[in-house]
């Protein structure tokens, strides 16, 4: 009995995403949600007890022009969603915290239209990707930070436009929602994106560097994350003002 | 071979001319009849459709008297809504039918509902030259007739669609489907083909299976891919005699299986999906599509609807009117190209409301373009 109602869960998955289609489609912000649709139908149809998977490729959002995209004259800003993702479905009724997703590529691509200073047109590209991180044999030579799921700009995606980074086009990013840092934090996030691994071994080893940052997280990422983990879970906590889950991470509905 | 009864109140070369050309090949022969009587003609066709499987009817029935001072005084449309009604209470079987019409405006003449009643609306003065040929018209008339015979045993979809089990199917399409099944035959078939063959589904035409492989279709080895490698994947379903359709996911399936586990072919420029392609077989002679003046991506998804070249949706417009397409349809879309500069506007009338803006934006930008370019 409970097997046919975890079968149930990935269909259900793969319902919403058809529902999400039509609300979309319905409201005008996507003209065309067919990619959603039909990865939703197939969610639906191939969900098993275990887990549920699907993927699109491009679903296209026209982006409104605004105030500080470089360069000025952009024209037919687009966006392009594409996803390849791998769920589990939780079927242990313990304590552990599971990582939902086995697999997942996560794909954001801006494109607009712009002008040369010869008046020449000009194809403008970014990108962002949010991934999880494929962990593998090689992972000790990894040199920079890997976080589990990591959102950047640029990626793969950028690279297949190799030599125009001329035409990139810049638009004022997303606000990330982050944990807050201090200086200290602040140092170990230079360190951590912007050197080479190898480079930075030594420090990340210290005693004294360890215990400095790791007081600074206790101090600053703690809180955050009982705040983050509030907004599912009303273990008695009260909150300073702007401090409360949707004000540290304001894409939360309640 | 199927048989259709013709009626008409003319029979000049024009008409003659159609019944020529329907009769080539064999496949069709034809009954023709001049209007009379209401009561006589309904009796007559009453008869005559236990012996034929179809009808053709002209829309103007009353341009000459039938006898020395009568004329007609109902339409093509008047006597298919009768024949609909007499299928409903089944004192006759369903049959597809046919308007054929000289007249232009037909939607003017004609409201939905009644247009509704008709398999296919032909114009008779482009039959055979600017319009639909005779060959493609044989074809429909034989597929339409071959639908309505299999139906009558076949109700399921998965026996009309020639498909194993419904796993293709958006579950809003079968439901939409049970909904229609209640309906006499032609409410089905007119569902099935209107609503699913005729539109972009899982099912793609010819010129949207080659925009999706990235192919030029003036390939040498077009064909041979087509035979060779799709046929597994041909649509066999009820029309398909007439509706050339690929089941896509199937394809993309085998994209996945047979060519490359690393690549989705959506996110492929033309190039490189020809270079995959080309490892089916040695020396497989294929171009990929090239791209429009003012289109920037060749990673090609549909076409443009007027200019039927390939394109990606990026570099389209959708046109107005598929608000309320159904979930399982793809939209259409024209080219930018086609939307700076329309060529054919018989084949769409104006973007989507949602696009008009970005519209008038890239008028905007190209103007600024031509003005820097003059100064």
């Amino acid at each position: 009995m409970a097997k046919k109602n975890k079968e149930l869960d990935g269909k259900i998955i793969g319902d919403n995403l058809c529902s999400l289609a039509t609300i979309l489609n319905d409201t005008g912000l996507c003209n065309d949600t067919g990619p959603l649709t039909h990865a939703g139908n197939f969610c639906s149809k191939n969900a098993t007890a275990t887990d549920y998977n699907y993927k699109f490729n491009y679903l296209e959002f026209n982006i409104p022009n605004q105030p500080g995209i470089v360069p000025s004259v952009c024209d037919q800003l687009k966006l392009r969603f594409s996803i390849d993702l791998i769920g589990i479905i939780d079927n242990e009724e313990d304590n552990t915290v599971k990582n939902p997703l086995k697999a997942l590529a996560f794909d954001l691509e801006l494109s607009g239209l712009g002008l040369t200073d010869q008046a020449e047109e000009m194809s403008l590209h970014s990108s962002w990707h949010l991934d999880k991180h494929i962990r593998g044999k090689k992972d000790g030579l990894t040199k920079f930070s890997h976080p589990e799921y990591h959102l950047a700009f640029g990626g793969n995606k950028m690279e297949a436009n190799d030599g125009m980074y001329g035409g990139s086009l810049i638009m004022p990013t997303p606000r990330l929602a982050y944990p807050p840092m201090d200086a200290a934090l602040g140092v170990n996030f230079i360190l951590q994106n912007y050197f080479h691994k190898d480079t930075i071994a030594g420090i990340l080893s210290n005693p004294i560097y360890r215990r400095i940052i790791l007081e600074s997280q206790e101090r600053l990422f703690l809180p955050y994350a009982k705040s983050f983990y509030s907004n599912w879970f009303n273990i008695g906590l009260k909150f300073d003002q702007f401090f409360q889950p949707v004000d540290i991470f304001p894409l939360f509905i309640n | 071979m199927y048989k259709y009864v013709y009626i008409d109140d003319t029979q000049d070369q024009i008409e003659i001319g159609t019944i020529n050309g329907i009769k080539q090949g064999g496949k069709i022969d034809v009954t023709f009849i001049k209007p009379g009587l209401w009561e006589q003609k309904i009796t007559e066709l009453t008869e005559l459709l236990k012996t034929s499987q179809g009808l053709i009817v002209d829309l103007r029935l009353n341009d000459l008297p039938y006898d020395d001072n009568n004329r007609a005084q109902y339409r093509g449309s008047t006597i298919a809504q009768e024949l609909r009604t007499l299928v409903k209470e089944k004192t006759i079987i369903d049959i597809p039918i046919f308007l054929i019409s000289a007249d232009e405006k037909l939607d003017e003449s004609l409201d939905k509902t009644s247009l509704d009643l008709f398999d296919g609306v032909i114009s008779k003065n482009t039959i055979g030259n600017t319009g639909i040929s005779f060959a493609d018209f044989i074809k429909m008339l034989c597929a339409y007739a071959e639908a309505y015979l299999f139906i009558e045993g076949h109700k399921d979809i998965t026996q009309l669609l020639k498909l194993d089990d419904t796993k293709l199917l958006d579950t809003r399409f079968i439901d939409e489907f049970q909904k229609a099944v209640q309906y006499p035959n032609h409410v089905v078939i007119r569902f099935i083909g209107k609503e699913f063959i005729q539109k972009t589904t899982v099912l793609v035409s010819e010129d949207i299976l080659a925009a999706r492989l990235g192919i030029d279709k003036s390939s040498e080895d077009w064909v041979l891919l087509k035979e060779e490698f799709l046929k597994p994947f041909f649509y066999t379903g009820i029309l398909s005699e007439f509706y050339e359709r690929w089941w896509w996911p199937q394809i993309e399936d085998w994209w996945y299986t047979k060519i490359s586990q690393e690549t989705t072919i959506r996110t492929l420029s033309a190039t490189e999906r020809i270079e995959l392609l080309k490892t089916l077989k040695k020396g497989l002679r294929l171009k990929p599509a090239s791209m429009s003046e003012k289109s920037k991506s060749d990673k090609f998804w549909t076409i443009c609807k007027a200019q039927k070249f390939p394109i990606d949706t990026i570099d389209g417009f959708l046109i107005a009117g598929q608000d309320n397409n159904f979930p399982w349809q793809e939209k259409e879309y024209v080219s930018n190209d086609e939307a700076l500069r329309p060529q054919d506007n018989d084949a769409w009338k104006s973007v989507a409301t949602i696009e008009k803006n970005r519209l008038q934006s890239m008028k905007d930008f190209y103007g600024k373009k031509e003005q820097r370019v003059r100064r």
